[in-house]
């Protein structure tokens, strides 16, 4: 009984100091008096002091270094992205030589938790930290929510999320390091017009980037003339698509065009159950993730269009074609961890890292937002595993140009020599459609 | 389409309702809410695939390893934890925290150890679809059909016929009155959660072949699963059943005539119209008024 | 009565300390997150202590408070970016609806039974989340644009010093009602409820009017810390009203203290320096959150209010021995 309470008194007491001891920002080293102009200031992010020092716990901005903040979702469901995206840092400062401009990287995290309200406190908190530069989101709508505080504050900032709406006229500081999924648009237009088809089903999700997407596909389809026979929503954590895929099936479309989170594994694996066994259009790609989630069979003839997909092997990879730059990277990793990536996002991770730092090292100064933002709009010379890198066309975008991949007996293959290689007719007779 | 709509809501409202046994089960045995049941759920599920798509076992002996270490576990819980908690007093609201909090450490545990990516549960059976009247099924989700007719059946049976059993329900009832009758106690609470384990251990073992086992595979079908043996009444063996199928139906039928993503708000609104209008259930189940 | 003297005197102390550590706060920190921070700390003690008020004195438990939250927070977007309202007219107009909310939801739940009555509040903020999701004009995951916290026109997003004040006021009064509610014969009812509503009913006691007025009281609470985060954060998405949420009010009422007026308080600011700790935890951030909670259930359930309260005794009980001795032998006395 008594060591109950005591222990409940040493617990209660520890929450208090340690409440005292972060919130402590007035102590230790503080700049100069006059640290906020909030007076004359009317932005959010008026004047910060730099508590990091004085705090001195890990995930802090630490003095002499290059602070970069990373503001992302990295539990739960993410574990195992944030796993990844950590040695994809790694591998990028490695391929760096170490240092940038004489500093150590430093990177501090926040995790967003799914919640782009939260990604708005890690703008905040990063914010406060006096960040040199941060990495954002692989989602969409974190993003959406962070940007305007991180443009407001004048950092520069590179994100990973691909939805279309991200880019606006407005910024000054952020680019994207990862691709358009808009601009892969085009390519599965003229895919389908390639293939000849002519009705096409499509699913969308119920998240963010998907209705984004669809609403920039949906004139495409109609500009090109195709026929939009059936067009069905659901949400990725959804349980049953019975309804959705019968009706799309029962539309006999030539091809489905799928556009959700989590490529909507489970709404493709129910379609082929219902008996569609065409070629599936997915937006996302198609990464060893999906097909250990619904199967070899169900993944079958899932074809990307995408900067970079995932492999099972460096040999699979070698195979597809994957680009040199892809390849060492996927080395490096499995030098570093035994396995290769799960995910396409770790791809974007390294590329956008490697951007930052790259631009910083041009800048010849870790920072000034200013000059690390004009170096980065000018790098045009260089080749990541996005492919080419080209920020010089205006459009605050590094990738323009996509690979077609299809996934077929057990691997992503490039979609080009899978056609002249007389694939589509093995396709052809093994399904036996017509389209 | 009709046709298909139907049978496909029957089977998912099995599904819901094999879940909903696994609450109703604890609630029957103990007056607890377990919100944990979800995550039950998936680390049976996790467990399978070790045992099944890693270590390469048959599957009924990956059934047979799970459901047994499913039991040791739900036992554990309850001994090293929900009975020590119950000892200090914590009832009513603070247990069902308590729920929670283990629910959120058993996720954390599998995202630690499994990592966050799906895993693949191979198909137990050769076919992968089977076409029961427009409906095309994989054959997993009929077998989660007579799984769970079949173990509500033995349950219920096991609840009502066996003295362990009628004993777990004296328990709940008044768990003095049953000492001094000579039933042990500490045994049949231990017990009660091990059956709902061993429920969960089954469906775990389902769900994983269906919807490939991820970490959230408990957690968006448990919500379901809970609304199911509410409205077949809380505590009600064949009830959660019912309640299942009414749900599996409901969302089924919206979906396909009405919008697809309208299903999940209709279901809830009606669970919430059901507690709201006749919060006994279906079965008449239990004192639930408060003045 | 040495008990009673000891929570007062507890009291006053905690309030005095509080009060003055809160006001000159942003004295102490400049960094504008810092102040985000404890801003939205406020607006979580505005929450947790309508929550408290269901909870800890009228004894009814919800899990589905962020229904209210939400509701608060579109009710508020919609008036202020369409129909013009003022940012603090809307407010208290969107805590009232939210109000209504709950006292609709209360007049058939209030008679169920703890666990059921959970279900129910599960059930309701499950249904008004999916309502949400489906209102494409909400625009739902990509968030909408909020109007920002101002007050007479002046934008108070411009300065987070400002956002503070203007928090910490309205914490203030919400205490301020709270502590008058508990005190009042309302209060008394609600607590005759709670604790055994056979015998409230039997005094004369009209314990369904209770029931929905504490619901009502407690949603207004949580629908008013909605709409102020709303204009604080310009954006309302939907996964911020996911069910799972609400459990963060019980939460920190839990780690406060239920039953007091500063327990909320305590809870709240525990809670979000834990959630801020957990930031770069990643994987290992829900074992341990989920741990943080167990380990509170069984060490600590009455919160931190009533570890705080064990230690006054113990200093007055060392107090007054001193002074008994000092007493004895003639030496100084302390007033």
């Amino acid at each position: 009984m008594r060591q109950k309470r005591m222990l409940a008194l040493v617990l209660a007491l520890a929450m208090m100091f340690s409440l005292t001891a972060c919130s402590g920002g007035g102590d230790g080293e503080t700049t100069a008096a006059g640290g906020t102009e909030a007076a004359g200031e009317t932005t959010a992010a008026a004047g910060g002091e730099t508590q990091a020092a004085a705090e001195g716990e890990e995930g802090s901005a630490q003095e002499g270094a290059f602070n970069i903040g990373v503001y992302q979702w990295m539990s739960g469901n993410a574990a195992s992205i944030g796993e990844e995206m950590k040695v994809a840092f790694e591998i990028a400062v490695e391929d760096m030589g170490g240092t940038v401009n004489g500093e150590e990287v430093n990177f501090i995290y926040y995790d967003t938790t799914n919640n782009p309200e939260t990604a708005v406190t890690a703008a905040q908190y990063l914010i406060g930290q006096n960040v040199d530069a941060v990495i954002g989101s692989f989602q969409s709508s974190d993003v959406v929510a962070a940007l305007p505080y991180l443009e407001d504050a004048g950092i520069v900032n590179v994100f990973m999320g691909t939805s279309g709406s991200l880019v606006t006229d407005d910024q000054k500081y952020s680019v994207r390091g990862a691709f358009n999924a808009d601009y892969s648009i085009p390519q599965f237009v003229a895919t389908m017009q390639e293939l000849q088809y002519e009705n096409v089903a499509v699913f969308y999700g119920q998240d963010e980037a998907s209705i984004a997407n669809w609403g920039a596909m949906e004139p495409a389809l109609e500009e090109a003339g195709l026929n939009v026979v059936a067009v069905e929503t659901g949400s990725e954590s959804d349980t049953d698509y019975s309804a959705q895929c019968l009706k799309i099936v029962d539309s006999n479309p030539d091809v489905v065009y799928v556009v959700c989170s989590g490529a909507g594994v489970n709404f493709v694996k129910q379609l082929r159950e219902y008996g569609y066994n065409g070629i599936v259009m997915n937006k996302d790609e198609w990464m060893t993730s999906h097909v250990d989630q619904i199967g070899e069979a169900n993944s079958q003839y899932v074809m990307g269009c995408v900067a970079y997909t995932t492999y099972k092997s460096i040999e699979a990879a070698e195979e597809a074609g994957a680009r040199p730059e892809v390849i060492t990277f996927l080395e490096k990793f499995q030098e570093k961890t035994g396995t290769l990536p799960t995910v396409g996002i770790t791809y974007r991770c390294y590329d956008s890292c490697y951007l930052m730092l790259e631009a910083a090292k041009r800048a010849g100064t870790n920072h000034d937002a200013d000059a690390i933002i004009e170096a980065m709009l000018g790098i045009n010379d260089i080749s990541l595993c996005m492919g080419p890198v080209d920020f010089t066309q205006g459009d605050r975008e590094p990738c323009h140009e996509f690979m077609r991949t299809i996934y077929v007996d057990e691997g992503s293959k490039n979609f080009d020599s899978w056609l002249t290689n007389g694939g589509y007719d093995a396709y052809k007779s093994a399904t036996g459609r017509e389209k | 389409m009709l046709k298909s709509l139907i049978i496909v809501g029957l089977i998912m409202g099995s599904i819901y309702g094999l879940i909903g046994l696994g609450y109703s089960v604890i609630y029957r045995a103990s007056g607890i809410m377990n919100l944990a049941q979800g995550e039950l759920i998936t680390l049976s599920a996790f467990l399978g695939y070790t045992f099944f798509g890693v270590c390469g076992l048959p599957y009924g002996v990956a059934l047979i390893l799970t459901v047994v270490i499913m039991f040791v576990l739900g036992v554990m819980i309850q001994k090293g934890l929900v009975s020590r908690y119950q000892k200090r007093g914590v009832t009513g609201v603070y247990m069902l925290l308590i729920t929670f909090g283990l629910s959120r450490v058993i996720n954390g545990g599998e995202a630690l150890i499994f990592g966050s990516n799906a895993k693949r549960f191979p198909s137990i059976f050769n076919v992968s679809t089977v076409n029961i009247m427009g409906a095309h099924l994989q054959p997993e989700r009929i077998m989660c059909l007579f799984l769970a007719l079949i173990s509500m059946l033995l349950v219920h049976l096991f609840m009502t016929r066996t003295k362990t059993g009628i004993g777990m329900q004296a328990c709940a009832m008044h768990s003095k009155a049953a000492e001094a009758c000579g039933i042990d106690v500490v045994k049949s609470n231990g017990l009660t959660w091990g059956l709902a384990s061993v429920v969960a251990a089954m469906c775990g073992m389902m769900l994983g072949p269906i919807y490939g086992v991820t970490l959230m595979l408990g957690a968006n079908l448990s919500q379901m699963g809970f609304a199911s043996s509410v409205a077949g009444g809380m505590g009600n063996i064949y009830g959660a059943m019912v309640g299942g199928i009414i749900i599996g139906l409901i969302e089924s039928l919206v979906g396909g005539y009405v919008n697809s993503t309208w299903k999940s708000m209709i279901a809830y609104l009606i669970l919430f119209l059901i507690l709201a209008v006749r919060p006994t259930g279906l079965f008449n189940e239990q004192a639930v008024r408060d003045v | 009565m040495k008990g009673n003297m000891t929570v007062k005197k507890l009291n006053r102390i905690i309030l005095l300390v509080l009060g003055v550590i809160a006001v000159i706060l942003p004295l102490l920190i400049t960094n504008s997150y810092r102040l985000y921070f404890f801003s939205f700390v406020g607006i979580y003690v505005v929450a947790a202590s309508g929550l408290d008020i269901l909870f800890g004195y009228a004894g009814m438990i919800s899990f589905g408070h962020i229904a209210y939250y939400a509701i608060g927070a579109y009710v508020t977007t919609l008036l202020t970016s369409y129909a013009g309202l003022p940012v603090m007219a809307s407010i208290l107009i969107a805590a009232a609806v939210a109000a209504a909310a709950g006292a609709l939801v209360a007049l058939p739940c209030s008679k169920l039974k703890f666990q059921f009555l959970a279900l129910a509040s599960i059930a309701f903020a499950n249904f008004i989340y999916q309502l949400i999701c489906n209102i494409e004009f909400l625009q739902p995951y990509r968030g909408m644009k909020v109007e920002p916290l101002s007050i007479f026109g002046v934008n108070l997003n411009s300065d987070y010093r400002y956002t503070y004040y203007f928090i910490l006021v309205w914490v203030v009064i919400a205490l301020l009602a709270k502590h008058m509610i508990v005190k009042s014969k309302i209060g008394r009812a609600f607590m005759a409820c709670r604790d055994n509503t056979r015998s409230a009913d039997g005094m004369g006691i009209n314990v369904r009017k209770y029931k929905v007025m504490a619901f009502a009281i407690s949603t207004f609470y949580v629908g008013f810390a909605g709409a102020c985060a709303a204009h604080l954060n310009e954006l309302v998405v939907c996964n911020t009203y996911v069910q799972a949420n609400s459990f963060n009010y019980v939460i920190m009422c839990i780690f406060g203290g239920v039953n007091t007026i500063f327990g909320p308080v305590i809870g709240a600011v525990v809670f979000q320096f834990i959630n801020e700790a957990l930031a770069s935890a990643t994987a290992w951030r829900d074992i341990i959150f989920g741990g943080i909670v167990m380990l509170f259930i069984a060490f600590l359930p009455g919160g931190c209010m009533s570890a705080l309260r064990g230690l006054e005794e113990k200093l007055a009980a060392r107090f007054s021995l001193g002074k008994k001795e000092a007493a004895s032998k003639g030496g100084k006395k302390d007033d």
